[in-house]
């Protein structure tokens, strides 16, 4: 099970996840992206997307990646509240991404994020022992 | 405090931080604050915000921090840095995510007393009027060839359109429209997530406000700007959407690989960069200024929904109700500008991050009838209390390359405001004011409680003290409609 704790910041909100493998980080980076937009537990997957994007880090690629979710949530009109990750290294990330249309959710909506930031961002893995544990943090300019 | 002893005290409203702080800064950062706020300030990361931007290459004079400075994300929010064009570097770090988010102020000839048995029905039209929250879209849906006038013209396309009149425009900060815009440097991404935004507010600390001038401080100042105590005003506050988000997000990537391309070294990767002349520098520039221009012709949109909003609840014309635009300014965005450094006159990039551009009295820059008092500087407090007109000054130029503040600046976080603020209880405390609000998301409204807010007074009178800008008005909301 993965854990997001939110960061006091200032000005902004910031987000830190624990997971067991990397790809559930990168999901639950999303999730929690999506928590501060909506009521997520609302917002049934009844459209789905697939997202790719590249980039030459693991930070890199987290952020990209939930910049990607936050241009296709204006373009296509969508709150995303199930993320599966099919592919990922360091330099490549594939998805599929689930969601509903925003208009369906008016009552429920919270704040508009504008984007991830790569002020703070970190993406750690400790491959020791038996627990793979795997910490993401990201502050977001809201 | 141990941290205030890594500060050298200039006098009361200017604090330096000295090189030494910290390996690789180019100049000394120079804090505009009193010893309170300071010492609020230097519980979160602020400070070595300030000294980060400090390594920028290029970098002349001090990394400023205006008395609302606070944490942000790379640069600190409330900072200015003045980089030179020949061999500097640009920073899309140093404008943010939301390009030319500013703020402007219309005034009208409407008492508070002949307001006032309307207030209500103003709010709720407003609301309608002019669409606010999250994913919100504009009823202006832009063709390819009208997105790129948008981005070349400013508010001048919107009036072009009719939203407006034509006097608006000198009373705008670059009148509406920064040059250099180049349409062909825009992401095809970044022109599908702004094309159906135009004209609309957002969500988070963006708003309009109806409010009342409470308090006159320079009686002459005022008469010129067109304000009178009891008079109700308009202060809009938004900048260029997803179209500047996605903007500032493509080349922060792109800024990314230039900052190792050209071997510059900064301790935050937010605060990636280019050399101005560069390629990269170029291209995010003229970017950039799209972005700006489509900030301004949104709030153009938006003056045009908001005249005829008032025009509906008093049916009066919104000409025979005076409703003239005092000024606009943009408080997130990179300039040109000339400055004497070190005895001569150098063209230096000021990114303005959170501060706002303060020019003095017989600024070529300002149009005619402002030429005598200075250009207004707007900055808007929280929901509960108050904002303030300002005007720049000789000091100003003289020590923050024409720049003041842009607001009260955040004291609490989000999550913290939440925390302490009950949602029903906010509206009543605000209706026992007198405030009537309207807003998209609950959320948003607790977020934003005047608590989460340093006294915009405070800040104000620091840049008063300093001399960085001169006090002319106070606003007190009575209206306030919010995403």
């Amino acid at each position: 099970m993965a854990e997001i704790v939110q960061i006091d910041h200032t000005a902004d909100m910031g987000i830190q996840v624990s997971a067991p493998t990397l790809k559930e980080a990168f999901e639950s980076c999303a999730f929690a992206m999506f928590s501060l937009m909506v009521r997520i537990e609302k917002v049934q997957g009844k459209e789905e997307l697939e997202v790719e994007v590249s980039a030459d880090s693991y930070e890199d690629l987290l952020i990209s990646w939930l910049n990607r979710l936050l241009y296709l949530h204006e373009t296509e009109k969508l709150l995303f509240s199930r993320f599966e990750i099919l592919d990922l290294d360091r330099s490549h990330l594939k998805a599929r991404v689930y969601g509903d249309f925003t208009r369906n959710y008016q009552e429920d909506l919270g704040r508009a994020v504008k984007a991830a930031t790569h002020h703070l961002v970190k993406v750690e893995c400790d491959g020791t022992g038996e627990k793979n544990l795997c910490r993401a943090q990201v502050i977001f300019d809201v | 405090m141990a941290k205030v002893k890594t500060l050298e005290k200039v006098d009361e409203y200017r604090w330096a931080l000295p090189t030494s702080h910290k390996e690789g800064m180019r100049v000394h950062g120079m804090i505009y604050m009193d010893r309170e706020m300071l010492e609020e300030m230097l519980e979160d990361q602020a400070l070595e915000q300030v000294a980060n931007v400090a390594f920028l290459p290029g970098i002349v004079r001090a990394s400023l921090a205006m008395p609302d400075i606070h944490w942000g994300y790379g640069f600190p929010i409330g900072g200015v840095a003045a980089t030179r064009v020949s061999d500097g570097v640009i920073s899309p770090g140093g404008i943010g995510f939301d390009i030319n988010c500013g703020v402007r102020l219309l005034r009208t000839n409407l008492t508070f007393e002949e307001a006032q048995p309307k207030l209500q029905d103003l709010v709720n039209l407003l609301f309608t009027y002019i669409p606010t929250g999250v994913g919100s879209t504009g009823k202006i849906k832009l063709s390819e060839s009208a997105f790129r006038s948008v981005m070349t013209k400013g508010a001048r396309w919107a009036l072009e359109q009719g939203y407006g009149w034509s006097e608006d425009l000198d009373h705008l900060e670059e009148h509406g429209s920064l040059p250099l815009a180049n349409p062909d440097v825009v992401s095809r991404e970044a022109v599908k997530r702004g094309h159906d935004q135009l004209g609309t507010l957002g969500s988070g600390n963006h708003f309009a406000e109806v409010q009342v001038v409470e308090e006159l401080y320079d009686l002459h100042a005022a008469e010129v700007l067109g304000l009178h105590k009891g008079q109700v005003t308009l202060l809009i506050h938004t900048g260029s959407r997803g179209f500047g988000h996605q903007i500032a997000t493509d080349y922060i990537a792109v800024m990314g690989g230039a900052t190792r391309k050209y071997g510059i070294n900064i301790p935050d990767r937010q605060l990636a960069c280019a050399p101005v002349t560069s390629e990269e520098g170029e291209r995010y520039f003229g970017a950039m200024a799209c972005a700006a221009n489509f900030a301004w012709a949104n709030r153009q949109a938006i003056t045009h929904w908001a005249r005829e909003a008032f025009e509906q609840v008093f049916k009066r014309s919104a000409e025979s109700l005076g409703m003239h635009i005092v000024y606009d300014v943009a408080h997130n965005i990179a300039k040109f500008e000339e400055y004497e450094v070190d005895g001569r006159k150098e063209k230096l990039c000021i990114h303005r991050k959170g501060a706002t551009r303060a020019f003095p009295p017989g600024h070529p820059e300002l149009t005619l009838d402002y030429q005598s008092i200075g250009q207004p500087v707007l900055v808007p407090g929280d929901m509960g209390r108050y904002s303030f007109v300002m005007l720049g000054t000789k000091k100003a130029i003289e020590e923050t390359f024409g720049s003041s503040c842009h607001g009260a600046g955040r004291q609490k976080s989000r999550s913290q405001a939440k925390r302490e603020v009950k949602y029903k209880d906010l509206l009543d405390e605000l209706g026992r004011k007198g405030i009537f609000i309207r807003a998209s998301s609950r959320e948003t409204v607790t977020e934003e409680a005047p608590v989460a807010y340093k006294d915009v007074e405070r800040v104000v009178d620091v840049c008063h003290g300093a001399g960085i800008s001169k006090k002319v008005a106070k606003l007190r909301p009575v209206g306030v409609i919010k995403g």
